[in-house]
């Protein structure tokens, strides 16, 4: 089995799934979307992050740093060919140099997510993947959620839906609910902003809803997926699943994640993009009530 | 009608309107931000000449004879749109001066308490000078502060007085109170049924028989002052009665006329409707501040002994539910003019004005069943209406709180005040039961104060007995009993070189500091506790607690069914369990640095050492992230105290009690602490009760619950205290309700003792702090009690602003 590593355990969570939750954040993604707001997701394997405004500039990450350059200070890692390998974050009393992700057993995360079961509990919620890409690891996802099931504990999943379908095969069976990502509805567009076209997803998406209650999830990001004919075609896409999704949500695109880049050595895409505001939220939601499907703004 | 567990409950009380529907109380609203709190001089001054007549005189009949001579001279105000009558000082939200309790400080500080950083009162020029001349040179050497002063040992001098490392100055430097008198049975039975009792109790006595003089004394003093109430509660019904010929407004009339009548009924029987029985309940809360001005004097659980009244009301006619809250509103109006007098050491500790008066709705019947009814929710929507400070609200939660009630819960705590305050009844039942009450009794526990568990009636406990802190006992660990901050003099014992132990050894010597700590306590609060009885028994608070009657002895002397504690506080736990795990994870674990660097950045604040710092305040696993070992310790420790403190019995022979709620004692404790290894610098705060140390809590609100519930509650009989502050948009909309709900019912289960919320944002916090005039009605948690935020002091506010906000 391969184990994935996690980059954030993330409790009290009460926007992903019903009740009180915990989300388990996987690391690696097949696909890479301008608007991404957790860059460090992407990469499978554990990555430095840097933050520079907690450095206090002892120099301790240099001394121990294979490359020759300065790291003080420092958000850009390329010019140093960052291998990933931790050993600044060890030793930086600051904090100022962080190591996301950490491989984890099933064991491991079940322990961790056990912390919370009484809140589960009175609240009805449970534990949720995300990531990343959770279903890049069905064997893993699938044993953890498994164990919660036969609990009687709420499981879910957040999925951007670009996976054999074998890998959904091997999960559904032990989850109660599926947030499906929908982004885009024409394909090249689609593959255009994340790197990936969208039939697969959308072939996904059809068989998952017939097999589990699924939710769909969609970010609204200005000037790329807000536009009449995407909403159109999107309600058109849900109303031709004849009921099987009852919910969309619909989130209101923030780069809050634009620290993150920043702190990977990354380019921030769409750094000029504003968030779509409540009448805009608004509107978008009328039109695909229209549809037929409860219409959530956030969620 | 909804009927809930069997109740009837009506159903349009499930939603409240916003803001209060009467003009009236908006009105009162309005006016109550203009009270400018100075000082009553009334009672020093009557009680002083009342005094001078009676030398040679026992305590308790002079005392019972100045409180006589107090209700029928002291001064009736009656205010436009008040519903009720009834006052406890000269003026709206004015300090009554106490002279028996306050004089030795007052004498020092009335000057200066008009700009005192603190909970300042004005004062003229010349009640200044009747102070000077006709009141403190007659109380010096005669109270109780100059008692316990001249008899404490050195070495408990050493330790505790004004070093602030141990602090026990709030008894004896005003009025003891944190107690809840049986209100029901005297609703019930009325002034007259009392009184009555007392007598048929003395016309058996004989004073040719030496071991009845002393209860003599008592039923004789305790009728005194149960007639002296009757006698003010009079004096009121006739002020009342002429303001009513005064005015020409016909409604106002018909209201005066009617509280007259109201309180003329009530100075003998037995209140014959809701609005009565309301008013009896205010005189007799009066009538206790009136023996001595103190704090935490609590009615409590109104929803259960009014009930009776309300629905007598209700069914006859004579009350709708917009009458009963609208009384409810007047009522809640005046007790936030209640105002307990502190100097200037103990404001730090109690800072905010506050009273302490504590009420509490829900929670279970006498057969263990669920209590909640319609009073439940009136009394919990007239909170939202009169967004004042004061009077502390508290809510009990168990099993079967049904859903409904919970819901209205969490819509007074989105109103961000902090109220009400969450309690868990399995813990706080098994609390009074280890203190030796019956299953019915236990089932009846409510509030007083903060957060304190008490039985109704049955019971005295001083809750609050003095305050001691775990930060110090690990700082000198540290430094071998010296104490940096009071200019490195030695003021405990000795535990050894700390470089030179294991982490255990470490740990063993914490603990024989806490005993060292707990054995001065215990001989303080001894020395205090007895001078009380021969300074200032109660004969009129006495006749509200049972066993005192049967006993022939006021509480002071044991009188009560159950006398426990006094309790000691503990503040800065949390501080001991970081610095604990930073010891052990840097100097034992990872070896990344030497003992001797920590004592050394101790001692010296961390200058020189800022790696060191950084280190320690990045990397220290801290309480409240739920990880058990760091939590443990906080377990292991809190019952530690507590059993040390167990070991030794007060002066009426019970075992004194553990608390573990901080009022707002961990900012002046946090003055005297050295830095501590896990980077907390000299003389800031220390963490507030049991909550984590502000902005060290990162997992959010569910792991702090967790790391909470290490803590055995039900062993801390005084009560523990979590505050927790939420981001308001977290808590947005019919959803944030359900997840208030979730979040309080899961600490239940967690069985934590106590929960409360702020739920304001920092910007609003920080915008207040800049320009306060702007935010006169802000009021916050602040530990066990709520007060407005501009007038709390800085240091206050700021650890009000670090606590960390829990967002979903």
């Amino acid at each position: 089995m391969t184990h994935p590593y996690v980059f954030d355990i993330q409790k009290f969570s009460v926007h992903d799934g019903p009740g009180i939750r915990t989300i388990i954040f996987l690391k690696g993604c097949p696909m890479k979307c301008q608007w991404c707001a957790n860059p460090e997701s992407q990469q499978s394997g554990p990555e430095v992050m840097a933050h520079p405004d907690k450095c206090i500039g002892c120099g301790k990450c240099s001394e121990v740093c294979e490359s020759p350059f300065d790291l003080r200070g420092n958000q850009l890692r390329e010019e140093s060919n960052c291998k990933n390998c931790g050993a600044c974050a060890k030793v930086c009393y600051a904090g100022a140099r962080t190591l996301t992700g950490r491989k984890m057993t099933v064991q491991e995360v079940i322990a961790e997510a056990d912390k919370d079961m009484i809140f589960y509990k009175q609240s009805g919620g449970g534990v949720t993947f995300s990531g990343g890409e959770a279903m890049l690891y069905p064997e893993f996802v699938s044993q953890v959620t498994a164990h919660y099931k036969e609990l009687g504990i709420s499981t879910a999943v957040e999925t951007c839906g670009d996976v054999p379908w074998e890998n959904f095969e091997a999960v559904i069976p032990n989850l109660e609910l599926v947030l499906f990502d929908l982004k885009l509805m024409d394909s090249r567009l689609h593959e255009k902003y994340t790197g990936r076209p969208n039939e697969r997803i959308l072939e996904n998406l059809r068989r998952t809803a017939k097999q589990v209650e699924t939710i769909v999830r969609m970010p609204i990001i200005p000037t790329i997926n807000d536009d009449d004919e995407n909403i159109k075609a999107v309600g058109t896409f849900l109303e031709s699943l004849k009921g099987k999704v009852k919910e969309i949500h619909i989130l209101p695109y923030h780069n809050y994640g634009m620290s993150k880049y920043q702190g990977l050595g990354k380019a921030y895409p769409l750094k000029d993009l504003r968030a779509p505001d409540s009448t805009h939220m608004e509107r978008i939601q009328n039109k695909l009530r229209k549809h037929g499907v409860e219409v959530v703004i956030g969620g | 009608m909804a009927i809930i567990n069997g109740k009837d409950v009506h159903e349009a009380l499930l939603n409240p309107t916003h803001d209060s529907p009467f003009p009236r109380t908006q009105r009162m609203m309005d006016k109550y931000f203009d009270y400018v709190p100075e000082l009553d001089i009334e009672r020093a001054v009557l009680w002083t000449e009342s005094y001078k007549q009676t030398e040679g005189q026992t305590a308790m009949i002079r005392r019972a004879k100045a409180y006589k001579h107090y209700a029928e001279n002291r001064s009736i105000l009656i205010k436009d749109d008040e519903l009720f009558l009834g006052k406890c000082a000269d003026a709206p939200r004015a300090g009554t001066v106490s002279p028996e309790y306050v004089s030795t400080w007052l004498r020092e500080e009335v000057d200066g308490i008009a700009t005192r950083e603190r909970d300042t009162y004005q004062i003229s020029e010349e009640k200044k000078r009747i102070l000077k001349e006709e009141v403190f040179p007659y109380w010096e050497n005669k109270t109780i502060y100059d008692g316990w002063v001249a008899q404490i040992p050195d070495e408990t001098k050493t330790l505790m007085l004004k070093t602030g490392i141990i602090d026990a100055e709030v008894k004896i430097v005003s009025a003891p109170g944190e107690l809840a008198p049986n209100m029901e049975m005297i609703i019930n039975r009325g002034l007259k049924s009392v009184k009555e009792e007392a007598q048929a109790h003395l016309d058996k006595l004989d004073r040719s028989n030496p071991d009845d003089c002393e209860k003599m004394d008592f039923y004789e003093g305790s009728i005194m002052t149960l007639e002296a109430l009757s006698t003010y509660i009079l004096r009121c019904a006739a002020e009342a009665r002429k303001l009513a010929e005064k005015t020409t407004d016909k409604a106002r009339k018909a209201e005066l006329i009617q509280m007259a009548e109201n309180a003329e009924w009530v100075s003998e029987n037995e209140p014959a409707t809701f609005h009565q029985a309301l008013q009896l309940m205010w005189f007799i809360h009066i009538g206790i501040q009136m023996e001595g001005n103190a704090p935490g004097v609590s009615p409590g659980r109104v929803d259960q002994f009014l009930y009776k009244y309300y629905k007598a009301d209700y069914e006859a006619g004579r009350i709708d539910d917009d009458r009963a809250l609208e009384l409810i509103e007047n009522m809640y109006m005046l007790m936030g003019e209640n105002t307990w007098l502190t100097s200037e050491n103990t404001s730090m500790y109690f800072t905010g004005y506050q009273c302490f008066l504590n009420m509490c709705v829900g929670g279970v019947d006498k057969h263990g069943k669920d209590a909640t009814n319609s009073l439940s929710f009136l009394f919990l929507t007239a909170k939202m209406h009169c967004r004042l400070h004061s009077p502390n609200i508290s809510a009990r939660v168990h099993k079967g709180t049904p859903q409904d009630l919970m819901l209205h819960y969490a819509k007074l705590i989105k109103y961000g005040m902090g109220y009400p305050a969450l309690h868990t009844d399995d813990v706080g039942i098994r609390a009074m039961l280890s203190l030796g009450a019956t299953m019915e009794e236990a089932y009846n526990y409510q509030l007083v104060g903060c957060v304190e568990p008490f039985v109704p009636g049955v019971m005295t406990k001083w809750s609050d007995g003095g305050h001691y802190n775990f930060g110090s006992a690990l700082e000198f660990v540290l430094t071998n009993g010296v104490s940096v901050m009071n200019d490195n003099r030695q003021v405990s014992i000795q535990t050894g070189d700390p470089c030179k132990m294991t982490f255990d050894e470490i740990k063993e010597a914490v603990k024989r500091q806490l005993d060292y700590f707990v054995y001065h306590m215990s001989v303080g609060a001894t020395i205090c506790e007895r001078l009380h009885s021969q300074l200032a028994p109660q004969p009129f608070l006495s006749a509200l607690i049972t066993g005192c009657y049967d006993s022939g002895k006021d509480i002071t002397h044991g009188g009560a069914k159950y006398h426990c504690g006094p309790a000691f506080i503990g503040t800065g736990l949390v501080d001991l369990c970081n610095s604990l795990s930073a010891i052990k994870k840097f100097v034992f674990d990872e070896k990344v640095v030497t003992m001797e660097e920590v004592v050394r950045a101790c001692k010296n604040n961390f200058e020189g050492q800022e790696e060191l710092l950084k280190l320690v305040q990045t990397k220290t696993p801290c309480y409240g992230n739920d990880i058990p070992e760091v939590d443990d310790w906080a377990e292991e420790f809190s019952d530690y105290a507590k059993d040390q403190i167990l070991k030794y019995k007060s002066f009426n022979g019970e075992p004194f009690c553990n608390g573990l709620y901080p009022v707002t004692a961990h900012v002046p404790h946090g003055l005297v602490v050295s830095a501590l290894p896990y980077g907390r610098l000299a003389g800031t705060p220390l963490s507030d009760g049991i909550s984590p140390k502000g902005g060290t809590d990162h997992e959010g609100p569910t792991a702090v619950l967790k790391s909470v519930s290490h803590v055995n509650h039900e062993n801390h009989t005084s009560g523990t205290l979590l505050n927790m502050r939420l981001d308001p948009v977290s808590v947005e909309g019919e959803l944030g309700l359900k997840r208030i709900t979730q979040i309080v019912r899961a600490a239940a289960d967690l069985n934590l003792w106590h929960i409360q919320f702020n739920v304001v944002t920092t910007e609003t916090l920080l915008a207040a702090q800049k320009k306060p005039e702007n935010y006169r009605g802000l009021i916050v948690r602040v530990a066990g009690y709520s007060a407005y935020f501009g007038e709390l002091n800085k240091a206050v506010q700021d650890d009000v602003i670090a606590r960390t906000i829990h967002t979903a």
